[in-house]
């Protein structure tokens, strides 16, 4: 596997991607998606964005293995690492326990990597400060607001040390100022882990902001119709370029031209 | 006027606010003591009215005023305490394995579609059968002892805990075990564990609270058949006309549940304790 601090996007493997893939919920039911292809790779941040209805994460929970695929191939290059995970989740929901408290509920997702408590227990410690809650190791989920909620959820899927993270549409329930915040923070961690990200939204100026590439999904069964290299860039909300607005353009009428089309 | 402006205090309350809806709660919980109080004061007025002027056939119904001494006799003729223990044995008997094969079967059948299909038919036939008309078999199996007594009052409790844990056992929200399968975490005991069963506890501790009541009506019927307790005495009372000693045993009964319901209030409160105020 090379280094994403490698140049040149071809040069660096595929560690996730799904080849002619296709699902439906049930045998002869009409499929969510067909002759899908999609690939992320290392340190890659990739973008899924598409209507709502579109599948989206469905194709997020099959990369997960969430969901068999029904035909196609999955592949998932990355080494497996002692007390790590290769691949995360975060949800759209925060999902944390509400029986357990904000550091149980990051514990949750280590418990089963065989760390001892108090590999476990820093473990905790050290994704919290990364998502800035230290403070709130002993809270009640309850007590969080929903910007909390999902930074905790964050905290849980880094947790484990993936080499990927699958999130899907993370930031939609939360204001639009929490959601800046925590856009900034997830693209610092990002960074500095190294990771790969594969980030469902609806939201084309959220894809256009943090991606690397953005793929657009439509039709019925969808697949990909639309494949859009942002490439690697400052990231800076100010100047938006000229070339970012045209990319949110070119994403826009993709999504229109196939929501245009019916079925 | 003054307190219900208080309770409805708006956002951005002062601490002087706080502190009149402090004063505001602290006055409810007092007219509701005191309303408490009158309430049993004019029951116990009724029946001692009801003594007066015997309403009820002569000699059945005891005066308010001889239920002190009765106790009192109970307790030195030294009934009282060892018919307390004996029905607190087969009680915590019947408690106990009603509860644990209630909860056991209840779980199995919500996550084991076939278990919850072999079961389903069965159930509906052995259901509506009360817990006493098993006491024939309890009389036949285990004659007049404790165990029989507790083998009754397990049917009820077994019921009851069946029922609540199989319906909060399906009402544990399946993101929960879609999360647990994201992190790997998909064995079935390990599931059971940190998912399904706190996931369902609020409605299995329902459950076992309401058994906790269900096995006092159970034991005290159980007991009327001759198995040493609290019942038994009642009965015995009864024979030689010692009303009295019978409304002592009722209010020794009522005392007990209401010492385990409150411990066991304060037990759940811990459980809970993650649930928003």
């Amino acid at each position: 596997m090379s280094s994403p601090a490698v140049t040149g996007e071809a040069t660096r493997a595929v560690v996730l991607g799904v080849e002619n893939a296709s699902y439906r919920y049930r045998k002869g039911a009409a499929p969510v998606f067909s002759d899908l292809d999609l690939s992320l790779r290392a340190g890659e941040f990739v973008s899924l964005v598409g209507g709502s209805g579109v599948g989206k994460s469905t194709v997020l929970r099959c990369l997960a293995g969430l969901l068999p695929l029904d035909g196609g191939r999955l592949h998932l290059d990355v080494e497996r690492i002692e007390g790590s995970r290769r691949r995360s989740v975060v949800f759209q929901d925060s999902r944390l326990l509400p029986w357990r408290t904000v550091g149980g509920n990051i514990a949750y997702g280590v418990e089963g990597l065989g760390l001892s408590k108090g590999e476990r227990s820093d473990r905790v410690d050290e994704v919290l400060s990364l998502v800035n809650m230290l403070g709130y190791r002993d809270r009640w989920p309850s007590d969080l607001s929903g910007g909390q909620s999902q930074r905790v959820g964050i905290a849980r899927a880094l947790a484990v040390r993936p080499k990927i993270v699958l999130m899907d549409e993370p930031f939609s329930a939360v204001d639009a100022l929490t959601r800046r915040h925590l856009q900034d923070e997830l693209l610092g961690i990002w960074s500095e882990r190294e990771l790969a990200v594969l980030f469902v939204t609806h939201d084309i100026r959220e894809a256009t902001y943090l991606s690397d590439r953005i793929l657009v999904m439509g039709g019925s069964p969808a697949r990909v119709v639309h494949d859009e290299p942002m490439g690697r860039r400052s990231r800076d909300r100010a100047h938006e370029d000229t070339a970012q607005e045209a990319a949110a353009e070119r994403i826009s009428s993709a999504m229109g031209g196939i929501d245009g089309e019916g079925i | 006027m003054k307190r219900i402006s208080a309770i409805h205090a708006p956002a951005g309350k002062t601490s002087e606010d706080e502190h009149s809806v402090q004063t505001g709660n602290l006055l409810i919980h007092a007219r509701r003591l005191v309303l408490g109080l009158a309430g049993l004061v004019v029951s116990v007025g009724v029946w001692k009215l009801a003594y007066e002027f015997n309403w009820a056939p002569r000699g059945t119904l005891p005066d308010p005023s001889a239920i002190f001494p009765a106790l009192r006799g109970e307790i030195e003729s030294g009934r009282l305490f060892p018919a307390v223990g004996s029905s607190l044995i087969h009680y915590a008997w019947g408690l106990s394995m009603g509860t644990v094969l209630g909860l056991v079967v209840g779980l199995l059948a919500a996550v084991n579609r076939i278990f919850d299909d072999m079961q389903r038919l069965l159930a509906r036939i052995l259901r509506p059968i009360p817990p006493l008309a098993w006491v024939v078999f309890a009389i036949a199996w285990f004659q007049v002892s404790h165990a029989g007594a507790a083998f009754v009052i397990s049917i009820g409790v077994f019921w009851v805990n069946y029922f609540a844990t199989y319906s909060a056992v399906r009402n544990v929200d399946p993101r929960f075990y879609e999360l647990a399968r994201a992190f790997g975490r998909n064995r079935f005991v390990d599931v059971t564990f940190a998912i399904t069963l706190p996931g369902a506890a609020s409605g299995i501790l329902a459950g076992i609270r309401t058994g906790v009541g269900q096995a006092w009506m159970t034991l005290i019927a159980a007991e009327l058949l001759g198995v040493p307790g609290i019942g038994q005495e009642m009965n015995a009372a009864a024979g030689v006309g010692a009303y009295d000693a019978v409304v002592v045993y009722m209010l020794i009964i009522s005392l007990i549940y209401g010492l385990m319901d409150f411990a066991f209030s304060l037990g759940e409160g811990w459980l809970l304790r993650w649930r928003p105020a």
